[in-house]
């Protein structure tokens, strides 16, 4: 013999709102805190939007310093002295040479490189942006030899 | 006067009472992460970031989507469809809503990122969400059931039960 109950539709709408604001807080807390996300500069941005930012950073806003600690990791696999335009006061300017070539994390940039008093450069960066973090954690250079 | 509901403990009840979290915690979870998207679009700080530097396929389909502008009308429906599971209103229209959306989640989690080992992963609710949204249009079912028809006829909306 089961024991029949009652409830009132009023109190179960009220209790299923406080059950909602329950699994929001918790939600919220596991989505925010618990993955250790590293906020980075190039969160929410796609990989072209953030090299995209990234080199405005540097070219045009002459910001190398916070470009390197901003946007990559420190841990990331790349030849600082390929990227003489990270150094502190570097005076480089970048012209893009083609559109920006995107395919998954990995973006492609092809620009010319001058500095007063230097030959320019044509260069081949091949950018990667690593997982949960936004940064970019490896980068390779190319130099470009003229031919067509 | 509310109105009054009669119950008793029984599978059915547990089974009602555990479908019943699964739709709130589902609709809270879409609201969560569609808010936090849009909460970055109106330049606030979001909940968690969005990930488009997974794997090459995941990120080119995250990549593709909001370069399309079909990412804003996605967040937008999770909002939607959330809402309508937390308060429980049109609840077989919001599993509906939320159904292509879940499954997307779960494809991009499990297959374009190759995470088969959280394939039935309870705490990774880029699978689970799916599962859930099945589970509960399952207690639904019989709001579903009339659209498995062999020869369906066009008509009015005269006759049809709520």
């Amino acid at each position: 013999m089961h024991n029949k109950h009652l409830i009132s539709e009023r109190r179960l709408s009220i209790l299923s709102i406080l059950v909602a604001f329950l699994f929001l807080g918790n939600i919220c807390y596991q989505l925010h805190v618990v993955p250790e996300w590293k906020w980075g500069p190039a969160i929410h941005k796609t990989p072209k939007h953030t090299v995209s930012d990234f080199r405005s950073e540097i070219f045009e806003r002459g910001k190398s310093i916070y470009a390197l600690a901003a946007y990559i990791d420190p841990n990331a696999d790349y030849e600082p002295e390929a990227f003489p335009e990270l150094v502190h006061g570097s005076q480089y300017r970048s012209t893009q040479l083609g559109p920006m070539v995107s395919d998954g994390c990995n973006v492609v940039v092809v620009h010319r490189l001058e500095q007063e008093g230097a030959a320019p450069i044509t260069v081949i960066d091949i950018i990667h942006i690593g997982q949960r973090g936004g940064r970019i954690d490896r980068m390779t250079r190319y130099i470009a030899d003229g031919r067509r | 006067m509310s109105r009054m509901i009669e119950y008793e403990w029984n599978v059915g009840t547990v089974t009602k009472l555990a479908l019943s979290a699964m739709r709130i915690y589902l609709g809270c979870w879409m609201i969560v992460t569609g808010t936090s998207y849009w909460l970055t679009e109106f330049g606030l700080p979001s909940i968690f970031p969005h990930l488009v530097r997974n794997a090459p396929l995941s990120s080119q389909l995250l990549v593709t989507l909001m370069e399309v502008g079909l990412y804003d009308v996605v967040k937008t429906w999770e909002i939607i469809g959330g809402l309508m599971l937390v308060f429980n209103r049109f609840v077989p229209l919001g599993l509906i809503i939320c159904l292509p959306i879940t499954f997307i989640v779960w494809y991009n989690a499990i297959i374009l990122n190759e995470r088969y080992g959280h394939l039935f992963n309870p705490t990774h609710m880029g699978a689970m969400c799916f599962y859930m949204n099945i589970l509960v249009m399952v207690g639904y079912a019989r709001y579903y059931a009339p659209l498995v028809v062999t020869r369906a006829k066009m008509g009015s909306v005269k006759g049809v039960e709520n």
